[in-house]
């Protein structure tokens, strides 16, 4: 039993286990999706946004483009462009915030070594009276910068300098020159104004022809070269002024090729944080620009553990694993309460197996009948097998019939009274009644019936005992008791009691009744000689012929040893009761055969008391009965006597 | 009877070429200048030497139409966006997605296959080995489309953050050399810039198994009426059938690779 509780409950525990697991199992994978679909999701956002800066980036060179060309177009008009006219020119383009950042438009013509001489008169008679190349040297070609506008400071400007001399312009015009396109210059750490800080920054370059020569080749394009329009860009400033940016949130650099360093960095969103060159959690992104290559790197700066993606993922965790707890406890109790619910309902279906195991054996072995009737109509639903042996009566024969259709009543007496006991009270205790077997046999029943509710059904249950066989006891017993056990005859009782009755009965009618008192005349010798056996054959017989002598309403009854009592009911006269004397008195001598072969001659005296005259009462009667038959005694025996009123009886008389 | 047949093939043949020179004779509106966007990818269309087949073909397509087109240079997925919005009439060598058939139309003069460029170092041997390999990104032009198998494995891959985007192919050829991606994918016309920047011995070309796709002008919806498509339609058409198309490719590519990717 105690291993049978202990496997449940292991099984119980591996059920909530179970659920347990599977439902960690469901919240860990949600959460992997949700941590995945959030992956994606900021991988999407990311990427929408390097795509929107990398389309800004690309616009807002485009629009720069869009000024040089316009210097382009200045150059190509035909008409050689003076100083002013350059001036003039850039002013009038009104530089606002659409390309801030971009310090100036300046040119630079290509000055073939043979013509620097005269270049820098030129330059000098502008006014520039220290104008001269940087750095020295002799080359085949210079490129110096004569004029940058707007027009600043002129300290601050380093007209002279020969920008084919430095590595990163000489790259960006030669490929501006031979391509014709606009192109920039890698990354320059120093502005060409002179004196100003370190701040990064580029120069885009664009080629300007000889009006109106052939630039469809690249010998063509390198042959009609007039110079370059630069324009020197300041990072910062240039990043600064693009539309829409937003770099809240994410950490953007950009840097000057695909090398990722501090040497290549063109500009950082936020230069305080770390300063790693890459970091892997960059999304890097390739632009094409101008002929050169910049890497985008982005990265999202906002923490990943409060973003709501993840919250949501970090939320489905903690509900999961809180969800999962409570199923696991439910799925033990489910489990557990079901297990206990079988074990109750296991119990009840035994206790009730019992109980019915317990009715069939009670109402199947009682030796009593027992019967369910309907209260409605009387019909019998069910019978035991008690009522069967009882009555000989199967379930078959009865159930469906009318109790009180059934032909089990001796008498129709018996029937109504049940019935009547029954529509009164509701109930009957101890009826006896008379019952007929199904053979025809009579039996004695004690009758009980109480109401009960049978399938649902209100009905009478009747229990029946068979008493036949008390019955026929108690009836020998109270026969017994009133009878004398010798003759059969009533005893003392049995005829005081009717005598009783039958002084009353004439007291009422006004009858007459008359007491006869009989003794044997020597019975005693018969007794002494033939022994007690012969003299008890004798007193039956003189029972016999005593009571054939009289009438069926007459009582004749034995009082003592050879003395015996008559009651003759109704008599209209003494010469009535003396009639039945004298019968009785040669009835009884007549010889009786005590013996075989062996005869005995008796003879009797009696004595009659009549009511009323001889007495109203019992005793008065007896009295005098006995009286009168003392009288024949002393007459003579062998005779009967009449009471008569006065006289005496000698009690010496040696004939008593 | 035969000769009656054979008389009423010749009339539908006739037919059938004097559609597409009809066609042609039917030149398209040139009342406005119209305009035309290169983007730099290999043979296509070199900036540092303003030339290409999509040079070429421009040029082509403008003497045939009699058109001004107005050319200009920018990154392939902002002549897309400018092709949906209307903004930009034409672009050359597009190929077709379903999207992109919504808002372009599309007169196909070659088609080609693609490629998966890899370093030799990854030991990929086959498409599968490249997807399975997770530390392994491929580098890719922002907005390209390609072949069927070449989409599927882009778009996985975007899908796990594996792929790096870049505005130009010389880019990714260099952070291929550096290592950053491991593969990318190339067109024919990739292969001179392969072979010309020394990266052939450090890379294996793997073939993806999808048929050629074809490439063609790309005619913004937007911009371009439905009739007016149909007159550049039948004029690609007509630039393909008189050898036109041919000859710039097979300046580019040997002949029979030439004839192989334009006749399709």
């Amino acid at each position: 039993m105690k291993l049978n509780r202990l496997e449940n409950w292991l099984l119980h525990l591996g059920g909530a286990v179970l659920v347990l697991v599977l439902s960690l199992g469901t919240t860990y994978w949600l959460w992997q999706f949700e941590t995945r679909n959030a992956e994606i999701d900021q991988r999407a956002r990311t990427d929408a946004n390097v795509q929107a800066f990398a389309s800004l980036v690309e616009q807002r060179m485009r629009t720069q483009e869009q000024v040089l060309r316009g210097v382009q177009g200045l150059f190509s008009a035909g008409a050689p462009v003076g100083r002013e006219a350059f001036s003039r020119y850039v002013e009038a383009l009104e530089l606002g915030t659409d390309v801030a950042g971009l310090v100036g438009l300046g040119w630079v013509p290509l000055v073939d070594a043979a013509k620097l001489p005269a270049h820098l008169v030129e330059m000098r008679a502008f006014g520039y009276l220290g104008y001269t190349i940087t750095p020295e040297g002799a080359r085949p070609y210079y490129a110096p910068l004569v004029q940058l506008e707007p027009a600043l400071d002129p300290d601050l400007r380093p007209l002279g300098q020969d920008l084919l001399a430095d590595a990163e312009h000489r790259t960006a015009m030669e490929r501006a020159r031979d391509s014709g396109a606009v192109t920039i210059t890698g990354k320059l750490r120093r502005s060409l104004e002179k004196g100003a800080d370190t701040r990064v920054g580029f120069a885009m370059v664009l080629p300007v022809y000889h009006s109106g020569a052939p630039t469809n080749t690249v010998d063509a394009r390198r042959a009609n070269l007039l110079g370059w329009v630069v324009a020197p860009c300041r990072m910062d400033v240039w990043m600064a002024a693009l539309p829409s940016l937003d770099t809240s949130g994410r950490k953007v650099r950009i840097f000057d090729g695909i090398e990722l360093s501090s040497q290549s960095l063109l500009f950082d969103s936020n230069p305080a944080s770390l300063s790693e060159a890459h970091s892997s959690a960059d999304t890097l992104e390739y632009l094409h620009v101008a002929g050169r290559t910049w890497t985008l790197a982005m990265a999202e700066q906002a923490d990943s553990a409060t973003s709501p993606a993840h919250n949501k993922a970090q939320m489905i965790a903690r509900n999961g694993v809180f969800v999962s707890g409570v199923l696991a406890l439910l799925a033990w109790l489910l489990l557990s309460d079901r297990s206990r619910t079988v074990t109750m309902a296991t119990k009840m279906t035994t206790e009730l197996r019992e109980t019915k195991e317990h009715f069939e054996l009670i109402f199947d072995s009682t030796p009593d009948g027992i019967m369910i009737t309907q209260q409605a109509d009387g019909l019998v639903v069910d019978i035991n097998k008690g009522f069967s042996a009882m009555t000989g009566y199967e379930r078959g024969d009865v159930v469906s019939i009318s109790i009180g259709a059934l032909p089990i009543w001796k008498s129709a007496d018996d029937r109504r009274r049940y019935r009547k006991e029954l529509a009164e009270n509701q109930f009957c205790e101890n009826l006896e009644v008379a019952l007929l077997t199904k053979t025809g046999h009579t039996i004695v029943g004690i009758l009980s019936a109480q109401p009960a509710t049978f399938k649902g059904v209100a009905c009478f249950v009747g229990v029946i005992r068979d008493i036949t066989g008390r019955k026929a006891i108690e009836d020998r017993m109270a026969h017994m008791a009133q009878h004398d056990t010798l003759t059969g005859l009533p005893n003392r009782a049995l005829f005081d009691d009717r005598l009783q009755q039958a002084i009353v009965q004439a007291s009422r009618n006004g009858g007459r009744l008359a007491l006869l008192y009989l003794d044997l005349d020597h019975f005693k010798p018969v007794n002494d000689t033939l022994g007690h056996a012969v003299g008890d054959v004798l007193l039956k017989a003189v029972a016999q012929r005593l009571h054939d002598s009289v009438r069926a309403s007459d009582t004749v009854a034995r009082i003592g040893g050879d003395e015996f009592v008559v009651l003759l009911p109704t008599v209209h006269d003494a010469a009535d009761a003396l009639s039945v004397a004298e019968k009785i008195r040669h009835a009884l001598n007549e010889s009786f055969e005590v013996v075989a072969g062996k005869l005995v001659h008796i003879s009797s005296s009696t004595g009659i008391a009549l009511y009323p005259e001889h007495g109203q009462d019992e005793i008065t009667l007896s009295k005098n009965a006995d009286m009168a038959m003392y009288r024949s005694k002393q007459q003579g025996r062998n005779q009967v006597t009449l009471f008569a009123p006065l006289e005496s009886i000698d009690p010496t008389n040696p004939a008593i | 009877m035969y000769s009656f047949v054979g008389k009423c093939g010749y009339f539908l043949l006739g037919l059938l070429l004097c559609n597409a020179a009809c066609a042609a004779d039917d030149p398209p509106d040139c009342s406005r200048p119209l305009t035309l966007a290169l983007h730099v990818h290999g043979l296509l269309y070199s900036a540092d030497l303003d030339a290409g087949i999509d040079k070429d073909f421009a040029n082509a397509l403008a003497r045939r139409s009699g058109c001004i087109i107005q050319t200009s240079v920018l990154p392939r997925a902002r002549i897309w966006q400018l092709i949906e919005s209307g903004a930009l009439d034409f672009s050359l060598s597009g190929i077709a997605t379903d999207e992109r058939n919504t808002f372009a139309a599309f007169a196909w003069y070659f088609s080609n296959k693609y490629y998966l460029l890899v370093n030799k170092g990854t030991n990929v041997q086959k498409l599968s080995d490249f997807a399975d390999q997770p530390a392994m990104k491929l580098g890719a032009i922002r907005s390209f489309r390609y072949s069927t198998n070449a989409n599927r494995m882009l778009d996985n891959l975007a899908l796990a953050g594996r792929v790096s985007y870049a505005s130009s192919l010389e880019s990714l050829y260099q952070v291929l050399v550096l290592g950053r991606i491991q593969g990318m994918v190339i067109e024919p016309f990739d292969i001179g810039d392969v072979e010309a920047k020394r990266i052939k011995d450090t890379t294996q070309i793997i073939e993806f198994n999808d048929p050629p796709v074809p490439h063609g002008l790309i005619i913004s919806k937007k911009s371009i009426s439905p009739a007016e498509i149909t007159k550049w339609m039948a004029l690609v058409q007509s630039m393909r059938e008189d050898g036109t198309v041919l000859r710039i490719f097979e300046k580019y590519f040997p002949p029979a690779l030439a004839r192989e990717m334009v006749v399709f």
